[in-house]
């Protein structure tokens, strides 16, 4: 546990100190407010069903989308290449360890920037505070709901960019990795929907509409969270990592 | 003497290049090794191994009686190793590493521990604070030495310590190696031989994966490979070719073997030969040169020479 405290404190100084790191801060942040804006926009000429919170958490799947391969890509293949991870591997600090620190690392401050993203939501509240008791703003189910999914799918899409860092010393193939896979993932609910749009069999209702990502996210929104789906992504967020020290494995062999 | 590690019957395998085939050796506990061996001959990979950072394909390793395969951890507990290139990350400070490093190593005070090295390998002074990135590659090497040094690991591998540095950061690193004699066990791989001939008190000699001698100075001098230059002085003119071919014959020598030249107007014969030969040589030249023989001596192989003919032979 000590190693494992020693790593996450090294990986989270790497990452504090390095100026990519607010690179990809401010681009999380800028792709944020533009799905802010035009979501305000969106909400002011025309009626919604969501509240203005729902609406903008659903507008902003384009900033992990960009953040996560960035965070990710440096992780190992940048060890990798300057050779740091050969020093790290020869004390006896373990792959889990050496795996979990990176992770944990990332995932921090992936929320941090989520975190920081409340202060979007509340700069209305400055000058306007009675938007506060106007339903369409904000509903509670909406910040805690969206918010505690935002993070759980976060989980997954950083260990999957951790992943695919521990395959290659090459970080920009690493990050374009990582970046179609989410992508697809976010594609692939929205496609098999379409496809299965007009039928409602078992198979729709039990796996594929519950695997679209902004069905999740509108459920969780509403305050509605399918264990089905905490399982799956807690599930597949050990599965990429325990790849991944099995990838780490492979490169020292 | 305990032997701190011992190697048996060790194998490394990629795809189907052999880097390493049945190597078998063991170190003893408070002595300076020097792993000499050509490019390719699988000296990096046998550090690599040792230090835990890749399996082996074949055979067993233990360090201070740790199997490396079965308690890897165990065994790395027991290790500290600075590879060839010496990573060391930009974005930290000297003091900050090595910390870090301690930390990793799980040495309990980490603080002494490092302050100890940096004053040991002369970083402690105006560097501790600078940032790695901005040290030079002597300074680099400093700080590698200084990472390998902490804590009270039993082994310590050290692949090439003194590239790079300066005739006089060889020196003060060469002091730092000598004071650690006979508390720990300094493997160190240098393609200096000058230099490990003046600090190690043993030597493994490794080539095509295959170990060719182990063991002191003068048990590789002892040992079979023919490293002493001799020579046979003659009154010059006096012999024919046939005379000469006749003794170089005897002492299973060719006219490739040994090399003519004249010495302060002697005919001098030059040969690579087994220094404990000696007596056969004399009588044999006495035999077929008689009166015309002026002389015949052998001057002693240094390591470069011991290392050129070891590795010839077998790469031959």
């Amino acid at each position: 546990m000590r190693k494992f405290c020693t790593l996450l404190k090294y990986e989270v100084h790497k990452l504090l100190v390095s100026p990519s790191t607010y690179f990809i801060a401010a681009i999380f942040l800028a792709t944020l407010a533009f799905a802010y804006l035009f979501t305000l926009r969106e909400f002011v000429l025309s009626d919604q069903s969501f509240t203005f919170m729902h609406a903008f958490l659903r507008q902003s799947w384009v900033s992990p989308l960009l953040a996560i391969p960035l965070l990710t890509m440096r992780t190992f293949s940048e060890d990798y290449k300057m050779g740091l991870m050969q020093s790290i591997k020869t004390t006896a600090a373990g792959d889990f360890s050496i795996v979990g620190a990176k992770f944990l690392a990332t995932y921090l401050f992936y929320a941090a920037l989520w975190a920081s993203s409340l202060l979007l939501v509340f700069l209305p509240v400055l000058p306007i505070p009675t938007i506060l008791r106007d339903g369409s703003f904000l509903a509670i189910c909406n910040l805690i709901g969206g918010y505690s999914y935002i993070l759980l799918a976060g989980l997954f899409f950083t260990a999957m960019g951790i992943f695919f860092s521990s395959l290659t010393e090459n970080q920009i193939l690493s990050g374009i990795l990582s970046f179609v896979a989410i992508f697809a993932t976010f594609l692939s609910g929205p496609i098999f929907s379409s496809h299965t749009l007009s039928s409602d069999t078992f198979l729709d209702r039990a796996f594929i509409r519950p695997l679209n990502i902004f069905h999740q996210m509108d459920n969780a929104c509403w305050g509605v969270f399918d264990t089905r789906i905490i399982i799956l992504y807690t599930t597949l967020s050990v599965l990429f990592l325990a790849f991944t020290k099995v990838s780490l494995e492979k490169k020292f062999n | 003497m305990t032997d701190i590690v011992k190697v048996e019957k060790l194998s490394k395998r990629y795809g189907k290049f052999v880097a390493l085939s049945d190597v078998s050796f063991s170190l003893p506990h408070g002595k300076i090794i020097g792993l000499i061996g050509p490019n390719g001959a699988g000296k990096t990979s046998l550090l690599k191994i040792l230090s835990g950072l890749i399996p082996a394909s074949g055979g067993e390793v233990s360090i201070c009686g740790a199997n490396l395969a079965e308690n890897p951890m165990l065994a790395r507990e027991k290790i500290s190793f600075m590879a060839e290139d010496n990573p060391l990350p930009d974005h930290m400070r000297v003091g900050e590493y090595l910390r870090f490093r301690a930390a990793l190593k799980g040495i309990r005070d980490v603080r002494l521990s490092v302050e100890k090295v940096m004053r040991k390998c002369d970083i402690y002074h105006g560097t501790r604070y600078k940032m790695i990135k901005n040290l030079s590659k002597g300074y680099g090497q400093r700080i590698g030495i200084a990472d390998a040094l902490l804590g009270d690991s039993a082994l310590v591998i050290l692949d090439e310590p003194t590239i790079g540095l300066d005739p006089k950061q060889i020196i003060s690193i060469r002091q730092t190696l000598l004071e650690l004699r006979g508390t720990r066990t300094l493997l160190i791989s240098s393609h200096i031989l000058a230099e490990l001939e003046t600090i190690c008190d043993y030597f493994v000699i490794i080539n095509c994966g295959e170990i060719i001698v182990t063991g002191s100075l003068a048990d590789i001098y002892k040992s079979k490979i023919n490293s002493d230059t001799m020579h046979v002085d003659l009154v010059p003119n006096c012999l024919s070719d046939a005379d000469i071919s006749k003794f170089l014959l005897e002492n299973q020598l060719t006219r490739l073997d040994a090399i003519s030249s004249q010495n302060h107007g002697n005919l001098r014969i030059e040969f690579k030969g087994d220094g404990r030969c000696m007596d056969k040589i004399i009588k044999s030249a006495a035999d077929n040169f008689g009166e015309y023989l002026l002389g015949v001596g052998r001057e002693p192989s240094s390591l470069e020479e011991v290392f050129l003919s070891a590795t010839r032979r077998y790469s031959d």
